[in-house]
C-alpha cells in the first residue's frame, strides 16, 4: 500500500468516525434508560468491578430465574432461593444452618443477601473476592447443590426454555459459565436495600422516635467501628467474642495466619430482625441474646439495649422484602 | 427547498459510504497488523514430556511406579497444572511477553502454542508454574481458567496450581491428593521458572515450526523428606504447597529444540 493510499484512508476513517460515534453513542444511552434499576446516589460507590457486565432488564430477569431454578441443584430440588429467602432479607428460613440436597447440613449459617454490589469479601470468611464467581461456591458443594459447575451449564443448555431468555438477555443463545454467571450477578445486584426507616432519617425524611434515637446514639458509641454507616459493615473480617470457639477458624481458614483465627466477617445488619438465628454458626437465636452478650463486652446498662433494640429494628427494609422484582420466579411451570 | 435536497443527498450519500465503508475500517486494521509482504512473526510449540525420577523413566498413569526417593507406590489417575505468562528473551536481553498465555497441562495436553511472537533468535523462557495473582482475583475467566476445568477453589477465590491424585498404600485411607495452590504471601505458591535453553536459540520466523521440548519430572514433587505416610492430603494453602511446587518448578527442565 503506497502512503498516499494510507493517508487517504486515514483521513476518510476520522471523518467516518466522526459519523459514526454519535450512532454508537446514542445506542448506549439508550440502553442505560431502558434500565430501570439505579443504585442509590447516597450510598458510597459500588465494589463490584466488571465493566462487561452492565446491567440490563433482560439479564436482571435471566439471573432472577437462574436464581431460583432448583435443577442447579443434582437432585433438582434446591434453588438459591432455597437458602436465600426474600423474606428474611434473603436470609435462611430461620434456621441455624442449612439443608442442602439430602437434607445434609452444611458448615455455616446462611447469611443475607443485600447490598452485595459493595462488598468486596464474601462468605463468612471472606474467601471469596469477586461475586462474579460466588455461585460456583453452593452450586459444586456437596452439602448444598452438589453438581459440577459444567453440569450445571449443561443442564441450562438442556433446558430449551432458556433459549429465548438469554437470546433476549445477550442477542445470542450462548450458554456458558459467563452468560449464566453474569447474569446471576446482575439480579443479586439489584437485591439493594436502603428503604428502611433509618435510610428514611438519614434523607431527612422522618425522625427517629425517641428511644430509637438513643439506640442510634449507643450504636453509634460501640457498634460503628465494624458496623460501619450506611452500609452497617466495614467489609472486613473481625472478632466479635460472642460465638464459641469451635472447629470453624474463620478467616484463618483463608489466610492460614494465626491472627486471623476466629474471625469473620462483619454482617450488615440491614433487616437484622428478620435474619435470625445470628452469627456464622445461628448459635443465638434472637436478637435479644445476641444484645445480652454484647451487653456484657461493652457494660451497656438494660435500657441501652432496649434502645437498641428499637434502632435495630428500623434498618427492616419492608419495601426491600416485598419488591416483586426480587421475588421467587418460575417461567417454564405456568 | 433546495438546500434541503441538497442536504439529504449529502446525507444519503454519507450513509451509503458509512455502509461501503465499515467494513474496511475493519478490514484495513487487521491488514496493518501484518503487512502482505513480509510479516514479521512466527510460532512456537513447546511440547512437554513427563518423566518419572532424575534418571527420566517414563511417567505413567493408572500404573503403579515407585517412587525414587520415598520408596512410596503410586498410581496416579490424574495430574494437571497451569504454565502461564510466557516470556521469551533475546541474548541481549531483551523480551517478549506473549499475552495471555494461559495453558492447563496434563500428561495427554502436553503441547503448548505460543503464537505471533516477533521474529528472532530466542535464548531463554520465562514462565509461571501456576496463574499470576491478577488473574487469580479478577472475577469468572475463560479457556484454559474456566472454572468447570477442576482447577478452581470454589470456597476461596482463587486457582489449584498444581492438582495429582491417585491412590498408594503408603497413603492414609490408601489415596493421595494434592491440590497446591495460592496467590497471596506468605503462602504464595507462584514460581516462577527461568529456563535457559542449554547455551542454543530457538529461531522465530513466518512459516518455520520450532518445538521446544521440555520434561516434567513429576517425582520432584516429592523431593526431600515428604513421604505419604506423613502427608498423603493437601488442599488449601500451606507451607508445604509451598515449598513443594517449588520443586515440581525445579523438576521442569530444558531438553531439546527442535527447529
Ligand atoms: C444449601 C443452602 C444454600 C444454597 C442452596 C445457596 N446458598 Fe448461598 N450461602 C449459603 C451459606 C451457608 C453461605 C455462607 C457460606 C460460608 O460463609 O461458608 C452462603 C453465602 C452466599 C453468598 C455470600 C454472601 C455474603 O455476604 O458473604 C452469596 C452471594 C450467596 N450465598 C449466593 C448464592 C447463590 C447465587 C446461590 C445459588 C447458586 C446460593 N447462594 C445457594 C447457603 C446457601
Ligand atoms: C469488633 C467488631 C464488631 C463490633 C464493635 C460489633 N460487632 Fe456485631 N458483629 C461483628 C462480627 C465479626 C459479627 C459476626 C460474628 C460471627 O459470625 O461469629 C457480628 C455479628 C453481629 C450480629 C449478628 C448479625 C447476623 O446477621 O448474624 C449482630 C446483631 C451484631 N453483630 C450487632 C452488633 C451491635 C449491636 C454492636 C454494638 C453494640 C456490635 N455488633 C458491635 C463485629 C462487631
Amino acid at each position: 500500500m503506497n502512503a498516499l493510499s494510507l493517508k487517504g484512508l486515514t483521513n476518510g476513517r476520522i471523518l467516518l468516525l466522526v459519523f459514526i460515534l454519535p450512532l454508537i453513542e446514542t445506542s448506549c444511552q439508550k440502553n442505560a434508560t431502558d434500565s430501570e434499576f439505579k443504585f442509590p446516589a447516597d450510598f458510597p460507590s459500588i465494589q463490584y468491578k466488571n465493566l462487561e457486565n452492565q446491567l440490563t432488564p433482560q439479564k436482571i430477569h435471566l439471573g432472577r430465574v437462574l436464581f431460583y431454578d432448583p435443577n442447579l441443584s443434582s437432585t433438582r430440588t434446591i434453588s438459591c432461593g432455597s437458602c436465600h429467602a426474600q423474606v428474611h432479607g434473603f436470609a435462611d428460613h430461620n434456621l441455624p444452618k442449612s439443608f442442602g440436597v439430602h437434607n445434609r447440613i452444611g458448615m455455616r449459617n446462611s447469611p443475607a443477601l443485600q447490598n452485595l454490589a459493595w462488598n468486596t469479601h464474601f462468605m463468612w470468611d471472606g474467601g471469596i473476592t469477586h461475586l462474579d464467581v460466588m455461585p460456583i461456591a453452593p452450586i459444586t458443594d456437596v452439602n448444598e447443590m452438589d453438581l459440577p459447575l459444567g453440569e450445571a451449564i449443561e443442564r441450562i443448555r438442556e433446558n430449551k426454555q432458556y433459549l429465548n431468555l438469554f437470546k433476549k438477555a445477550y442477542g445470542d443463545t450462548i450458554i456458558n459459565e459467563k452468560t449464566v454467571l453474569f447474569a446471576l450477578s446482575q439480579f443479586m445486584l439489584t437485591l439493594v436495600s436502603d428503604q428502611s426507616k433509618y435510610d428514611d432519617v438519614r434523607r431527612g425524611k422522618t425522625n427517629f422516635n425517641q428511644i430509637e434515637s438513643k439506640g442510634y446514639q449507643v450504636f453509634k458509641n460501640h457498634c460503628v467501628k465494624c458496623h460501619s454507616e450506611p452500609l452497617l459493615t466495614n467489609n472486613q473480617m473481625e472478632y466479635n467474642g460472642l460465638t464459641v470457639k469451635s472447629k470453624d477458624l474463620g478467616r484463618f481458614r483463608i489466610t492460614q495466619t494465626l491472627k486471623d483465627t476466629f474471625h469473620f466477617k462483619v454482617p450488615s445488619l440491614r433487616n437484622v430482625a428478620l435474619t435470625y438465628p445470628y452469627m456464622h454458626d445461628g448459635s443465638f437465636s434472637n436478637l435479644d441474646q445476641v444484645l445480652k452478650a454484647y451487653q456484657t463486652k461493652f457494660q451497656l446498662e438494660n435500657h441501652d439495649l432496649e434502645a437498641l433494640r428499637a434502632f435495630l429494628n428500623s434498618l427492616t427494609d419492608h419495601k426491600f422484602i416485598s419488591n416483586l422484582n426480587h421475588a421467587e420466579i418460575h417461567p417454564f411451570n405456568p | 427547498m433546495k438546500n434541503t435536497i441538497i442536504w439529504l443527498s449529502r446525507a444519503t450519500l454519507w450513509a451509503a459510504l458509512t455502509i461501503i465503508a465499515l467494513p474496511l475500517l475493519f478490514s484495513s486494521c487487521t491488514e496493518e497488523e501484518k503487512p502482505n509482504n513480509s510479516p514479521k512473526v512466527g510460532n512456537l510449540t513447546i511440547e512437554i514430556d513427563h518423566v518419572w525420577g532424575m534418571d527420566q523413566k517414563p511417567f505413567l498413569m493408572n500404573t503403579p511406579i515407585v517412587h525414587p526417593m520415598s520408596g512410596d507406590t503410586m498410581t496416579f489417575s490424574l495430574i494437571k497444572y497451569y504454565l502461564s505468562n510466557f516470556e521469551l528473551i533475546k541474548a541481549d536481553g531483551s523480551s517478549y511477553k506473549v499475552p495471555n498465555s494461559y495453558f492447563l497441562v496434563s500428561e495427554t495436553d502436553n503441547k503448548i502454542e505460543l503464537k505471533n511472537i516477533p521474529m528472532g533468535e530466542y535464548t531463554a523462557v520465562n514462565f509461571l508454574v501456576g496463574v499470576d495473582s491478577a488473574a487469580n482475583n479478577s472475577g469468572l475467566q475463560q479457556g484454559a481458567l474456566n472454572p468447570s476445568n477442576g482447577m478452581f477453589w470454589s470456597w476461596s477465590t482463587g486457582y489449584i496450581f498444581i492438582r495429582v491424585e491417585g491412590t498408594s498404600p503408603q497413603a492414609k485411607n490408601n489415596t493421595f491428593l494434592f491440590h497446591l495452590g495460592g496467590y497471596i504471601p506468605p503462602y504464595s505458591a507462584i514460581q516462577k521458572k527461568n529456563m535457559i535453553l542449554g547455551g542454543n536459540s530457538v529461531s522465530i520466523k513466518p512459516d518455520a515450526a520450532p518445538v521446544l521440548h521440555i520434561k516434567t519430572n513429576v517425582a520432584r514433587l516429592w523431593h526431600g523428606p515428604v513421604k505419604l505416610a506423613d502427608v498423603s492430603v493437601v488442599h488449601s494453602i500451606s507451607d508445604l504447597s509451598v515449598s513443594m511446587s517449588a520443586n515440581f518448578r525445579d523438576g521442569i527442565l530444558f531438553d531439546h529444540i527442535h527447529q
